[in-house]
């Protein structure tokens, strides 16, 4: 069967665009035949001229069968569920389901703005947090290390923070539409007069930032699956979730909750391969995907006493962190800790280097002589009163900090060093 | 400047009061008023329940039965009297609209 296609990604205020949309396709002769996952909508040849309206619904509370049953006997037919956007189709020329645009207003007020708020009431409050931790982290600048280490944690967590400031920048933009709809649709409420159908370039752009927004969500399933697979999901969220949803899968029977049923199927599946996945796959199933962590099993000093703990490192998809420490059994002055960070940005890796070099108070000292990547702090020159030697190298996007005892390290250690450096750099 | 419903009828509040004198359903209400006003004036289901649902809460109408799932309404004493107020209301524009036209010769 023949079949037209249309993006379906409209704001829930740009609830008259899409009606328009849908009522275009109709007028040249299709009728909707169903909408994918809220985001495509498919269109076959209509038999008979057919409308359509969509009407605002709570998504958890319906309007009972007598809403229903009135809509149908007018001719509206419930075609399908978007959010909170219920699609009626009806033969053509058939009255609107609402009206009055005041009571239109009502209804979204009722039914939509305040679930809405409650949602936008926890996003708002995850701003202002954020706008509080960067303004502090402002004022001093923000500290390198730990923005990698969160970023080290888990693939989710580093994808999440590297597009926080174009998920903010949406979410703002997002609330600026939804306001100025607000004010429109209370103008023509108090005016009597129908809601203003916004233009196609206007729609369009929104759908098309939608769409972007959808496709960031569902980028975040790779990092997700990766950190499910290492076992990086939180075991107490995983069993919360799997139970919670389990209960809304036995308790919640209501035909008008099946969403609801479908959203807490998908949770429990998510829950579930949290859980398993990291006990049925092997190990390093994952490791591909991450930056290799160059000093992973590096040991610099030498002899037979010495001894070399390798802390559990860290890696995502963007960053890896490795740290390990050194000594010898019979000579507490041979001691040594490295920590390395190998990142996909080169961004991150200069300022994670500039960091350290300005902790060691070589913020202006130019690299050791003959070594480009290589800077050399002894204890004397650094600012604090240190106990210890700082080596610092940079190789690639790899940046690996030697603390040791004063003279332990030489420049007959560097060539070692450097090489393991290059292997995952 | 806000409507201030129910002490000044809308125009779609009226017909459905109006349609209610007699014993009507939901999808009743909606056939006589196209009927009753030639067309002219159409209430959308969505916008006929929330009326019914106001004007129920408000004493105006009361439900009366139900049957093959629809439900019955009917116009109260109250809901009479708001109509008539209405009615009083209209004719009084009427008549002052016919005075100034005496008064200007048109």
């Amino acid at each position: 069967m023949k079949r037209r296609f249309s993006l379906f990604t409209y704001p829930i205020m740009d609830i008259k665009a899409a009606e328009a949309m849908l009522n275009r396709r109709a007028a040249a002769g299709w009728r909707l035949e169903r909408v994918w996952l809220g985001l495509l909508a498919a269109f076959v040849p209509a038999e008979a001229p057919v409308c359509y309206c969509i009407d605002w619904s709570d998504p958890v509370r319906g309007d009972g069968w007598s809403y229903g049953a009135l809509l149908a006997q007018a001719g509206w037919r419930r075609h399908s569920r978007v959010t909170y956007r219920v699609i009626y189709e009806a033969p053509a020329d058939t009255t609107p389901i609402q009206t009055d645009s005041e009571l239109e207003y009502q209804r979204f007020r009722g039914k939509v703005l305040r679930r809405m708020l409650i949602g936008g009431g926890v996003v708002a409050a995850c701003l202002l947090f954020l706008l509080i931790v960067g303004l502090a982290a402002g004022i001093e600048g923000p500290r390198w290390t730990d923005v990698a280490g969160v970023m080290a944690h888990t693939s989710f967590g580093a994808v999440l923070l590297l597009l926080l400031p174009l998920l903010t920048a949406g979410g703002l933009a997002w609330l600026l539409r939804m306001g100025l709809r607000l004010w429109q649709w209370r103008r023509c409420a108090r005016a009597g007069e129908p809601f203003p159908v916004p233009g196609p370039v206007s729609a369009g752009v929104a759908a098309s930032c939608c769409l972007l927004g959808w496709l960031w969500a569902f980028s975040l399933l790779f990092p997700l699956a990766l950190d499910a697979v290492d076992g990086s999901v939180n075991r107490g969220w995983a069993l919360g979730t799997f139970i919670g949803a389990l209960i809304v899968l036995l308790r919640r029977e209501e035909p008008e909750l099946a969403h609801r049923r479908r959203y807490a199927a998908v949770m429990m599946a998510v829950a579930a391969a949290a859980i398993v996945l990291p006990h049925v796959t092997p190990d390093g199933l994952t490791a591909p995907f991450y930056p290799r962590s160059p000093m992973a099993e590096a040991q610099v000093l030498e002899g037979e006493d010495t001894w070399c703990v390798h802390f559990p490192e860290e890696a995502s998809l963007l960053v890896s962190y490795s740290r390990w420490e050194e000594g010898d059994e019979l000579d507490d002055s041979r001691f040594l800790s490295g920590t390395c960070w190998n990142t996909r940005s080169t961004a991150l890796a200069d300022r994670l280097l500039a960091e350290y070099r300005a902790e060691a108070g070589a913020a202006s000292r130019p690299p050791l002589a003959g070594y480009a990547g290589v800077w050399y702090v002894p204890a004397a020159e650094r600012p604090e009163d240190a106990r210890y030697d700082t080596w610092l190298f940079r190789r690639g996007n790899a940046v690996l900090r030697v603390e040791c005892n004063q003279g332990l390290l030489d420049e007959s250690h560097l060539e070692a060093v450097w090489n393991q450096l290059g292997s995952g750099a | 400047m806000a409507r201030k419903k129910l002490e000044t009828l809308t125009e779609q509040m009226f017909y459905v009061l109006l349609a209610l004198w007699r014993e009507r359903h939901g999808y009743g209400i909606m056939q006589t008023i196209t009927e009753l006003t030639g067309g002219r004036v159409n209430v959308g289901a969505g916008t006929l329940y929330a009326l019914l649902e106001r004007f129920e809460k408000d004493r105006l109408i009361r439900f009366t039965r139900m049957e093959e799932n629809r439900k019955y309404y009917q116009l109260t004493d109250a809901g009479e009297q708001a109509l008539r107020a209405e009615y009083q209301r209209i004719q009084r524009q009427a008549a002052d609209w016919e005075r100034v036209m005496e008064e200007e010769g048109r």
